[in-house]
């Protein structure tokens, strides 16, 4: 895993973060509580004179882990986040694909209309996965939250497009260029607060984190973010393998997020 | 560690994202479950393992075979990181080819010599992209040689006529290099092909490597300029684009020609956030701070190197520093779609920028049409 320079990953974050709050009226961010959003967090505080200026919703689907409420519940109130709790309703006969498309993505729609949300800050990166790779800084998505990935707009240089069709929102993509690695690095690096079911217990950790329904731990004994790292330059396994929605059938992913998932 | 970037560029179905999957597969730089589920995808419409699956990830790139849109893959050679950026080759993808090359260093053309394929309109025209965008650079990689039987004659032939299509054609060249070879066989990849005995050079990754090797970035003492992006609280963004920044010193806030002093400043790399406390914060997005006001020119008259992809119209729009300005020119040239233009246009207002050659990002703009869809790109002369 290549290990990129932190300096330059977290300058060009910043200025992503800075040219969105310059481009748009209303802006949020998403927050699974996971390394990477929670990242994305410590980088709006950086770019932000050591605030998050912008609401941050999380999707609640009342079946995360214990482990992750807690920890959402400390940092919301150290680093004094707006949080806008979106609750959406897990029905037990929908599972996989349907799940994260009806659940999150639809309680998603609700909260940005409500709140008339223009720009959405999303903490996806290129090496998750070949269709996250394939999208741009600002990337736009109309009402129904459609990602017409078909026809996407130019991004010249740092030169990233802002046009709004429809009563739609633009997806701002501030980790876009980080690797796996290079997030535990800037993570050790900063001594962000990362979410504990990350670490393994037990000879199992989670290294991507969904709700319980629909992620399973990885073998690990890596118990500190210095095991992490070590066990990344190592693996040959998929960061998202313990992830459902990844694997159920070919194209899911694509799917997904033409529908709007993140 | 520093990452080179690479966009590999030509005509379609040259086998650019065959040469990038081959190269991610090689180097093991892809995931064995990316390679299991691009081999799997293969195996279900027919074919044999197709590398370019890794990189054309929609399900309509893999059933049609082409790229729609540009991707990039990181890989490590040597320890050395290159991030690869895969382009469409149709010319009516082009802004997607635009948006891939705009951020590269590097060029890799990849011609394909099969027969009836060679040295196509759109490579050409993708290395004059390339070239006015910036790139100086460029390894010619000539693909498909194993279905001529590593013909010696058939490069030679393929690499006289780029030859003497590039001459003309692209300016600033610093480095040109040829290396024959197969993407699909892995011949002149990663290692030299023992099947192509008549060529003596290294395979294409030793170039590359090679290349970066050699070239050394010196650290120039090049003048302060801040490009401006918005304010937040008491304070000002902005990029330092050169040179560096100074406490209690004067800069030149261009193009309003105000002399202003940097009273606090925060450096996050480039990313800067300052504090001046006698400027009028309301209209500052898009402007830059200069040291001396002659580093850049102030005009509304600007004199470009244009390229159009639908056809020139006389109003429209530049997009500057991120910030969108109305622009006319008075072109009476032969009005086609895929155009460069050499000319003047008329702002509507005045802005502080540079030539290209001096500092790219003061020369540059894109170009959107008057509903602001996107029209091509230009560098200022």
């Amino acid at each position: 895993m290549i290990e990129q320079n932190l300096k330059e990953l977290e300058e060009k974050s910043i200025y992503i973060l800075r040219e969105a709050n310059a481009r748009f009226k209303n802006i949020a961010v998403l927050w699974s509580m996971g390394k990477d959003s929670t990242t994305v967090l410590y980088l709006i505080r950086k770019a932000f004179l050591g605030k998050v200026p912008f609401p941050v919703i999380y999707i609640d689907n009342g079946i995360d882990f214990p482990e992750s409420y807690k920890f959402r519940d400390e940092l919301a109130k150290k680093w004094h986040l707006n949080l806008i709790v979106a609750k959406s309703e897990i029905k037990p006969e929908i599972s996989g694909f349907s799940c994260c498309g009806a659940n999150k993505t639809e309680a998603l729609k609700k909260v940005l209309k409500e709140h008339k949300f223009d720009a959405l800050i999303v903490s996806i990166r290129r090496d998750e996965h070949g269709v996250r790779a394939k999208e741009r800084i600002f990337s736009p998505r109309d009402k129904n939250f459609k990602w017409n990935y078909k026809d996407q707009p130019a991004e010249l240089w740092d030169d990233y497009s802002s046009k709004i069709e429809n009563e739609g929102h633009i997806r701002i993509h501030p980790l876009l260029d980080w690797n796996e690695i290079d997030v535990w690095r800037y993570i050790k690096q900063e001594h962000i607060p990362v979410n504990p079911l990350y670490f393994a217990r037990n000879g199992f950790r989670y290294r991507s984190l969904g709700c319980t329904h629909c992620t399973v731990p990885i073998k690990s004994n890596a118990k500190t973010i210095d095991d992490i790292i070590k066990e990344l330059k190592t693996t040959t396994i998929e960061e998202r393998a313990g992830r459902e929605q990844d694997k159920e059938k070919e194209f899911v992913m694509q799917r997904l997020r033409a529908l709007g998932y993140m | 560690m520093d990452v080179y970037k690479i966009v590999v560029i030509g005509d379609k179905d040259a086998g650019k994202s065959t040469l990038i999957g081959k190269i991610a597969t090689l180097t093991k730089s892809v995931s064995k479950a990316r390679i299991n589920e691009a081999k799997k995808e293969s195996k279900k419409l027919g074919k044999d393992f197709e590398p370019a699956f890794i990189l054309d990830a929609f399900k309509e790139e893999r059933e049609k075979g082409l790229t729609i849109d540009t991707t990039a893959v990181e890989v490590l050679y040597k320890n050395v990181a290159f991030q690869f950026i895969d382009v469409p080759g149709h010319e009516s993808l082009i802004k997607n080819m635009l948006s891939g090359a705009s951020n590269a260093e590097i060029g890799v053309v990849v011609i394909s010599a099969k027969q009836g394929e060679g040295l196509a309109r759109e490579t050409k025209l993708h290395i004059k992209l390339a070239n006015m965008l910036g790139i100086d650079k460029f390894i010619f990689f000539i693909n498909k040689m194993d279905t001529n039987d590593y013909s010696k004659e058939k490069a030679i032939e393929i690499w006289n006529e780029t030859h003497n299509f590039l001459l003309p054609s692209i300016n600033d060249i610093k480095y040109i290099g040829f290396v024959p070879g197969s993407a699909l066989n892995g011949d002149n990849i990663l290692k030299r092909s023992s099947k192509i005995t008549w060529y003596k050079g290294g395979s294409l990754m030793e170039c590359l490597y090679d290349l970066v090797k050699s070239d050394k970035k010196i650290g120039k003492n090049m003048p302060t300029i801040i490009t401006l992006q918005g304010t937040f609280e008491d304070k000002i963004f902005g990029k330092i684009i050169s040179g560096d920044i100074k406490q209690n010193k004067y800069y030149h806030l261009m193009p309003d020609n105000k002399k202003v002093s940097i009273d606090e400043y925060k450096k996050n790399g480039s990313s800067v956030s300052l504090k001046i406390s006698e400027l009028d914060k309301s209209d500052i997005y898009g402007k830059v701070l200069v040291e001396d006001k002659n580093d850049v020119t102030v005009s509304g008259n600007i004199n470009a190197k244009m390229f159009f992809i639908k056809k020139p119209e006389k109003r429209f729009y530049i997009s500057f520093l991120g910030k969108k300005y109305k622009a006319s020119l008075n072109y009476r040239g032969n009005k086609k779609k895929l155009v460069f233009i050499n000319g003047t246009i008329k702002l509507e207002e005045n802005i502080a920028y540079q030539s290209f050659n001096k500092i790219k990002e003061l020369g540059r703009f894109a170009i959107y049409d008057e509903n602001l869809n996107f029209n091509g790109f230009g560098i200022i002369n």
